[in-house]
C-alpha cells in the first residue's frame, strides 16, 4: 500500500509562555520547532502501514524551512521522500489547507492510505482530514489508535467510552491518527537520522487557493488584575469564601 | 576561528539520544533497585545504534566522531544518568574495537610511569594479574584488557575464560555490573596502549561527568523554582541562585575544555595532556554539581526520594571507574619525566 | 562543529599585538606603575603602529545603521586583541586612545549628528584623545537605579549637579557620557544620558583616586556643579526618552559586547602571571628530577594553564554567540564571573608558587596580583553577574523566582 502522511512543525508547546509573542497576526519567539504531537502518531502509523504491506511512504508538509524539522524526522523513520510545499508560516483557512495538500498528494502520485495527525498542535481545528477526504471523495475514519494490515484491507483501532472499537476499511481511505499506546511514535535509529541528513527534501510551489477565512488579529489576554484578597485567619477565610462562592455560583450551598 | 556550534548530523543524533534518555528516565530507580537495566530498554538502545556512538566506522561504527558521539553520550545521560552510564559504560572499550559484550578493563600501569601495585601483565603470550575495578556487561565474552608489559602498557584480548569475575561493590551505579578479578589465560596482543590511546579513552570518559553535571544541575534548578521556604520560591534567594550560577560555570567550563581537546585528538594532534585536564575537570564539575544539588535539596537531597543522592553516589563510583586524580595527574606530566627514566623506584 | 583553530588573519593579529606588547607596553610598565601613568612616548608609538581603540566594536550588537546579517568576526578578533594587549599591561589597553567606555552609548543612543560630532575628535591622531563613561557615584555602584546626579531642565538644556566616581579616563577624556536622573524617585526611568565635554563650566575632575591596581591608568572622580548641558548633548535626543523601555534594553546590551572584552582582558593577565610563574619556577628547579615537591609544582603550572585556557573558552564562546546574533546576556555574565574569579585566583597561586623567604618577590608578578583584583568587581561585581546567570537560568524553564 502507498501511504502519504501529512506532517508539520510547531513551536515547541513546552516553551516557557513568555518566550512566545504574537506579532501581526503570527505567533513567533526564540523557539525551537518540533514534530506536532498528532503528526507523530501519524509518522507512526504510516510507517506502520508501509512496513506491513512491503509498500513506501511520502510525507508532505506545508510551510516555510522550518517544515524541515518534520519531514526530517519522517526521512528518519523510513519515509522514501518527502515533499515541502512552500507557502507561509502562520494561520491558513482548512480548506485551502486541504486542496493545497490535495494538489500535493496528486503531484506525488496520490497513495492507497492518506494519513493525517487528528489536528495540528498548534491551531487546533481538527477538521483539515474531513476537509481532504471530502474533497478526495474518500471515507475517512477519523481519531484512529491503531493500524493493522490485513491483506488488502485495513484492521483500524480506536479507543471510545469503555473501551475500544475495531473495524475493517479497505483502501484508498483517509485516517487520522491520535495518541495511543499502538501509535506511539518510535525513536528513529542513529544511522537512519543521519542518513536523514543527506536525503533531499523537495520543494514544491503552492497553489495557493483561495480560502474565505484570514486571521487578522493575534493577542494574548492582558494579565487581569481582578480579584479580591480574603484576608483574616483560617476559620474566618473559609466562612468568606463560602460566602462568595454561594454568591458568584447558583445553586450551590444550603443543605448537605 | 572559534566556533561552538553544531552541525546537523551532530545535534540530530544528540536530539535522539535525549530523547531515549527522556523515555528511559521514568525506569532510573527501579533500575538503580534492582541492580540492572530493564532488558527491553537495552535492546531499545541496541537497535537505535546508541550502544555504538564511539565505535569508529572501520569497525562498524557510524564515525561520528568524538565530539558528536560525546555530545550524544552526554545528551543521553542528561536525561538518565543511572541508566545511560549504565548501558553505555561498559561499551567504552568499543573505541578500541572491542565487541559488544567484551569487558573492558584498565589493568595497566598508566602513562608517565605511575606504576599500580597490582595490575595485569602480559608477557609471552599470557595475561596475569587482575583487575581492580571495571564496568562490565552482563555476561562478558571475552575481556580486552590494558596489561603492563616489558615494552610499556598493552591492549590484550584474552578468552572469557581466563576472566575469573566477582561482582564488585561499590556505593554507586548500583544498575550496571562492576567487577573485579583474577586474570589468567592466552592473551593476544593488539596494540600499544600509549598515549594516544589513553587520550581517546579520556576522552571518552568526559562526556559521562558532563551528563551527570546537567542532571543535577537542572534537578536542583527545578527543585529551587517551586520549593517554598521563608515566603517565597528559595530560587529567589541569593544562596541559591549564587550557587547555580557557580555551577553552570564549572560545568559549561569543563563541557568547553573537552570540547577543544576532543577537537584536538580529530585533528590528528597529541591532545595528551588536553585530554586528561578535561576529564579531570569533567569530574570536579559533575562532584560540584551533584554536590550541591543534594545542597540544594537539603534534607530532601540526603534521602533516596529523590535521585540527587543517588547521583552523588554514582559520580564517585564513576570517578573511581575512569581513574584516579593521581592517574589523572600522572598523566598530565611528561613521560619522560618519569620515575623509570631517572632510575628511581 | 566546534571548532578551536586560528586564522591567520588571528594569528598575524596576535602575533603583532604581542609584538607591540613586548616591544612598546612591557618595558614601560613597572614604571608606568610607579609614576601612576602612560609615558609619552607610548604614544608616538601607538601612532606610529596604528593601534587603536577602533578594534574594539562600538556597535556590539549590530550597528544601527543596519550591518548586514551575515555572521560577524568582530566581537571574536577584538577579544583577542584585548587578551593580548591586555598581557602586555592591562592599564595601557585601558589608556588606549578612543571614546573607550563611552562609545557604546553614543553609537546606540546617539543620533546621527551627535556621532558625527562626538567621534569626529578621534580623527586626530597627532595627540591622544579620549571618550570616558560616568555611571557610578560614591553612593550607587551596583545600583545603578540609586543615581543622584540631577539633571534640571533648564532653557536651552539642562542642569547637572552631582559627583562621579572610580571613572576611568575621566581625568584626561574630551568629552564624557554622562548618566544623571531627572526625578531619583523614577528610577531608571529617571535617566537621562548626556555628554559633557571638558572645559564646560561647571564641569571639573575631582581627585585622582590612588588604586591597589591599573595604577597608570587615570581613574578620577568627576564633579558637576551647576552644569550647563546644552539640549544638543542630551543622547538620542527628547525623541528616545518617550520610548524609554527601549532605551534601557539598547544600554543594558552594551553590557553584553563590553563583558567579554573585559573577561579577555582578565584572561591576558592570568595568562601572564601564569607564564611568568612557570618561567621563574623552571629557572629555579630542574623539574625533570621527580621528587615529589617538584611533582607538586608542575601539576600546579599545569592546572594554572588549565584554567587560563577555560576561563578563555568561556570567553570566545560568549564572543562568538554575540558574533553569530543569539542571545548571550547568560554566556557573558558566565565569561565575566569566571574569569573574574579564577584570574585572581590564579595570580595570587602564581605569586605564592614563585615566593622565596629572604627574595624579594617578582615585580611583574606582584603587579598583576594587585591589577587583576579589579575584575571581578568593576563592569558587573561577581555578585551581580551572578544574578544574571541565576535569572537567565530561571528564564529558561519559565520559573519566576523573585531573584
Amino acid at each position: 500500500m502507498r501511504v502519504i502522511a501529512f506532517v508539520k512543525s510547531i513551536l515547541d508547546p513546552e516553551a516557557p509562555p513568555g518566550a512566545i509573542r504574537f506579532d501581526s497576526g503570527r505567533a513567533q519567539g526564540d523557539v525551537g520547532q518540533v514534530l506536532g504531537p498528532y503528526e507523530g502518531n501519524a509518522l507512526e502509523l504510516a510507517a506502520q502501514i508501509a512496513e506491513g504491506s512491503g509498500g513506501a511512504f511520502v510525507a508532505i508538509a506545508l510551510g516555510g524551512k522550518e517544515q524541515e524539522t518534520a519531514l526530517r524526522k519522517a526521512l528518519a523513520l523510513g519515509a522514501t521522500s518527502a515533499v515541502r510545499v512552500e507557502r507561509e508560516e502562520g494561520f491558513h483557512d482548512p480548506l485551502a489547507t486541504a486542496r493545497e495538500m490535495q494538489a500535493a498528494a496528486e503531484a506525488a502520485g496520490g497513495a492507497d492510505v492518506y494519513v493525517f495527525g487528528r489536528q495540528a498542535g498548534d491551531w487546533d481545528q481538527a477538521v483539515t482530514a474531513g476537509l481532504f477526504a471530502g474533497l478526495a471523495g474518500l471515507p475517512l475514519v477519523p481519531i484512529v489508535q491503531g493500524a493493522e494490515v490485513r491483506g488488502a484491507a485495513l484492521s483500524v483501532r480506536r479507543e471510545i467510552q469503555g473501551g475500544y472499537e475495531e473495524g475493517e476499511i479497505s483502501p484508498p481511505c483517509v485516517l487520522s491518527a491520535s495518541n495511543g499506546p499502538g501509535t506511539l511514535l518510535r525513536l528513529p535509529k542513529v544511522k537512519d537520522v543521519m542518513m536523514a541528513n543527506r536525503k533531499p527534501i523537495e520543494v514544491r510551489p503552492a497553489i495557493s487557493p483561495s480560502g474565505g477565512f484570514k486571521v487578522s488579529d493575534l493577542r494574548a489576554n492582558a494579565a487581569s488584575r481582578a480579584g479580591r484578597r480574603i484576608e483574616g485567619d483560617l476559620k474566618s477565610q473559609a466562612e468568606a469564601l463560602a460566602q462568595d462562592l454561594r454568591r458568584v455560583i447558583p445553586g450551590i450551598g444550603g443543605g448537605a | 576561528m572559534y566556533r561552538f556550534d553544531w552541525d546537523d548530523d551532530s545535534r540530530a543524533v544528540a536530539e535522539l539520544a535525549r530523547d531515549f534518555g527522556r523515555s528511559a528516565a521514568a525506569a532510573e530507580r527501579e533500575a538503580a533497585d534492582a541492580g540492572a537495566v530493564p532488558e527491553t530498554l537495552s535492546r531499545q538502545a541496541e537497535e537505535l545504534g546508541l550502544l555504538d556512538l564511539i565505535r569508529s566506522a572501520d569497525d562498524g561504527g557510524l564515525g561520528l566522531g568524538a565530539l558528536a558521539a560525546g555530545h550524544a553520550v552526554s545528551a543521553l545521560v542528561a536525561e538518565a544518568p543511572t541508566i545511560g552510564t549504565s548501558l553505555l559504560l561498559p561499551g567504552v572499550g568499543s573505541v578500541f574495537g572491542a565487541p559488544r559484550g567484551a569487558l573492558f578493563a584498565d589493568g595497566g600501569a598508566g602513562a608517565g610511569g605511575y606504576r599500580r601495585p597490582e595490575g595485569v601483565r602480559f608477557s609471552n603470550g599470557t595475561a596475569t594479574g587482575r583487575i581492580g575495578f571495571a564496568a562490565s556487561p552482563t555476561s562478558p565474552q571475552e575481556g580486552f584488557l590494558v596489561a603492563a608489559s616489558d615494552a610499556g602498557d598493552r591492549l590484550v584480548r584474552v578468552a572469557g575464560a581466563a576472566l575469573e569475575l566477582q561482582d564488585a561493590p561499590s556505593m554507586g551505579l548500583t544498575a550496571m555490573r562492576r567487577v573485579g578479578g583474577p586474570v589468567d589465560g592466552a592473551a593476544e596482543d593488539l596494540q600499544a596502549f600509549d598515549a594516544r590511546a589513553r587520550q581517546a579513552l579520556f576522552l571518552a570518559f568526559a562526556p559521562f561527568f558532563h551528563g551527570y553535571g546537567r542532571a543535577a544541575l537542572n534537578y536542583a534548578r527545578t527543585y529551587a523554582a517551586g520549593r517554598k521556604a521563608f515566603g517565597k520560591v528559595i530560587g529567589g534567594f541569593q544562596a541559591i541562585g549564587f550557587l547555580l550560577a557557580d555551577v553552570v560555570m564549572e560545568v559549561e567550563a569543563a563541557e568547553l575544555l573537552w570540547q577543544e581537546a576532543a577537537w584536538r585528538a580529530e585533528q590528528g594532534e597529541e591532545a595528551f595532556r588536553f585530554a586528561a585536564e578535561a576529564l579531570r575537570a569533567a569530574k570536579d564539575a559533575a562532584y560540584f554539581a551533584a554536590n550541591s544539588c543534594v545542597g540544594v535539596l537539603g534534607g530532601h537531597g540526603f534521602v533516596d526520594d529523590h535521585p540527587a543522592e543517588r547521583w552523588l553516589r554514582d559520580v564517585e563510583t564513576l570517578s573511581a571507574l575512569t581513574g584516579n586524580r593521581a592517574a589523572l595527574g600522572q598523566s598530565t606530566l611528561d613521560p619522560s619525566h618519569s620515575e623509570e627514566a631517572h632510575g628511581v623506584a | 562543529m566546534p571548532d578551536f583553530h586560528e586564522t591567520d588573519q588571528e594569528k598575524t593579529v596576535r602575533a603583532y599585538l604581542n609584538y607591540f606588547a613586548r616591544s612598546e607596553i612591557r618595558p614601560r610598565s613597572l614604571e608606568a606603575d610607579r609614576i601612576e601613568d602612560i609615558q609619552p612616548e607610548f604614544y608616538q608609538a601607538v601612532q606610529r603602529s596604528g593601534i587603536s581603540m577602533e578594534m574594539m566594536p562600538r556597535s556590539p550588537g549590530g550597528s544601527r545603521d543596519g550591518a548586514g546579517a551575515h555572521e560577524r568576526t568582530t566581537l571574536r578578533l577584538s577579544v583577542l586583541a584585548s587578551e593580548e594587549l591586555s598581557w602586555g599591561d592591562a592599564s595601557f589597553l585601558l589608556s588606549l586612545p578612543g571614546p573607550g567606555l563611552g562609545g557604546p552609548p553614543v553609537s546606540f543612543i546617539g543620533t546621527k549628528e551627535q556621532r558625527d560630532r562626538f567621534f569626529a575628535v578621534f580623527k586626530d591622531t597627532e595627540r591622544p584623545h579620549f571618550g570616558a563613561y560616568a555611571l557610578t557615584e560614591p553612593e550607587a555602584g551596583s545600583d545603578v537605579a540609586a543615581i543622584r546626579t540631577s539633571c534640571e531642565e533648564v532653557p536651552g538644556g539642562y542642569r547637572l549637579n552631582g559627583t562621579k566616581t572610580f571613572i576611568t579616563n575621566g581625568g584626561r577624556a574630551d568629552w564624557v557620557v554622562v548618566f544623571a536622573t531627572i526625578d531619583p524617585s523614577l528610577g531608571r526611568a529617571g535617566h537621562r544620558t548626556f555628554v559633557v565635554e571638558r572645559g564646560t563650566p561647571g564641569f571639573s575632575v575631582g581627585r585622582h583616586h590612588k588604586k591597589l591596581g591599573l595604577r597608570a591608568n587615570d581613574t578620577s572622580e568627576l564633579v558637576f556643579a551647576d552644569c550647563f548641558v546644552p539640549e544638543e548633548n542630551l543622547l538620542g535626543g527628547r525623541a528616545h526618552y518617550e520610548q524609554s523601555k527601549e532605551g534601557f534594553k539598547v544600554a543594558m546590551q552594551t553590557f553584553d559586547a563590553t563583558r567579554p572584552l573585559v573577561a579577555a582582558m582578565a584572561v591576558g593577565i592570568a595568562r601572564a602571571a601564569a607564564e611568568r610563574a612557570r618561567e621563574l619556577v623552571e629557572e629555579r628547579y630542574v623539574l625533570a628530577r621527580p621528587l615529589p615537591r617538584y611533582r607538586a609544582l608542575r601539576e600546579a603550572l599545569d592546572d594554572m594553564d588549565r584554567r587560563v585556557r577555560a576561563a578563555r573558552l568561556l570567553t570566545w564562546k560568549s564572543a562568538f554567540l554575540a558574533d553569530v546574533r543569539e542571545p548571550q546576556s547568560r554566556a557573558a555574565s558566565m565569561a565575566k564571573a569566571y574569569t573574574g574569579k579564577e584570574a585572581v585566583l590564579i595570580c595570587r597561586e602564581a605569586l605564592e608558587l614563585t615566593a622565596e623567604s629572604g627574595e624579594a618577590p617578582d615585580p611583574f608578578l606582584e603587579k598583576w596580583f594587585r591589577d587583576i583584583r579589579v575584575f571581578d568587581i568593576f563592569e558587573g561585581t561577581a555578585q551581580v553577574q551572578r544574578l544574571v546567570i541565576a535569572r537567565r537560568l530561571f528564564e529558561e524553564i519559565g520559573a519566576k523566582v523573585g531573584l
